[in-house]
């Protein structure tokens, strides 16, 4: 055989070697240094969605699947059909972090209804009137349109004596209550034949207002 | 060397070729390595809202199905409107975002004009920006 020939096959072998090597290396340093991210979704047919901050959004799966990472902090969406769930992961090297998404809701702008709420009932125990405790969550989302929970302490709840000799409907209730972990002491005053209604929180610490529902008048009642 | 010595180490060659990308698979479990391309920021929160009903495999990529014209935060990033055009008709259209433990997520959009009764689902700040654009 010609030396050439001997040469393009040495050439060839180098070459070889080489890329078997550097594809078995590579894959050690890959597996070494990255992680896997496993999502399960209650829905077997929702799209998997893996994003970043100031990166693309990509489909890696449907219902179940598995994906490798760099190590990072990594936003994740099941969606299906309108409906969308989504949490933060975070992906460490050598290491597998599973994720499970709970049903799918639908994605809409916040709204009363929305609001988780504990604890309201107990004003009715006061005589409020149910209609009131709408009132009351009105006026909650209108000091945030983006809280999530709110939680009344039952026992902390108490009302201004009632004047006897006075023809007003109108009673007061002191109270305190947590919006999304926050705490405030509240004032709410209505009208016991379901007419106005206002609220006012105050900073527990400074006792400063924080907000003010502003008077409403609201006809009918219970 | 004869042409049976050169064939036998030109089969070597492949099969240990063949054999590293099989140990590669076995070595990686059969996932590779996956990295999301750059793109602006919110773009891999929008893209999900940008899909069309029957691409359930692929979003939209942002500059090259999309682009984003312009992000507005409020309410300490709580919220955030953005514009963003279709590419290449670049056909307009506004989304509003809220971030949800952590997570931008679309509640309002893609559209060009909203319910005026959506304002009093969003801080008065985004519903004043919104009816300044005629939005709302």
């Amino acid at each position: 055989m010609s030396s050439r020939l001997r040469g393009i096959i040495l050439g060839l072998f180098i070459i070889c070697i080489a890329t078997s090597a550097w594809l078995v290396v590579s894959a050690i340093v890959t597996s070494q240094t990255t992680g896997i991210l496993r999502v399960t979704s209650s829905d077997s047919h929702a799209s998997l969605i893996v994003s970043q901050d100031n990166r693309q959004a990509l489909v890696f799966g449907a219902g179940h699947a598995s994906i490798r990472l760099k190590p990072g902090s990594y936003q994740i969406s099941a969606s299906n059909t309108g409906k969308q769930t989504s949490a933060i992961v975070a992906v460490y090297k050598k290491h597998t972090t599973n994720s499970y998404l709970k049903p799918l809701q639908s994605v809409s702008l916040p709204s009363v209804e929305g609001v988780s709420y504990v604890g309201l009932d107990s004003f009715l125990n006061y005589g409020m009137p149910s209609s009131q405790l709408d009132n009351l969550k009105q006026a909650l989302f209108q000091f945030s349109k983006s809280i999530h929970s709110v939680v009344v302490n039952p026992d902390s709840i108490s009302p201004t004596p009632h004047d006897r000799n006075s023809a007003s409907t109108m009673s007061s209730i002191n109270f305190k209550i947590t919006v999304d972990s926050i705490s405030y002491n509240a004032v709410m005053n209505y009208d016991n034949l379901g007419g106005g209604f206002r609220l006012y929180l105050y900073d527990p610490q400074s006792n400063g207002q924080v907000f003010d529902s502003g008077a409403t008048s609201v006809p009918g009642g219970d | 060397m004869n042409a049976k010595q050169a064939f036998t180490r030109i089969l070597f060659l492949l099969i240990l070729l063949v054999a590293s990308l099989f140990a590669k698979h076995v070595i990686l479990g059969g996932m590779y390595l996956t990295s999301l391309k750059a793109a602006p920021p919110l773009a891999g929160s929008i893209a999900p809202s940008l899909a069309s009903a029957g691409s359930k495999n692929t979003l939209p990529q942002a500059g090259k199905d999309f682009k984003i014209l312009k992000v507005n935060y409020f309410d300490n990033q709580q919220w955030a409107v953005v514009l963003v055009a279709h590419i290449p008709d670049m056909n307009s259209a506004t989304l509003l975002l809220q971030k949800l433990n952590g997570v931008y997520a679309v509640v309002l959009g893609p559209g060009t004009t909203f319910p005026a009764s959506t304002a009093q689902s969003m801080p008065s700040d985004v519903a004043a920006y919104l009816m300044s654009k005629g939005l709302l």
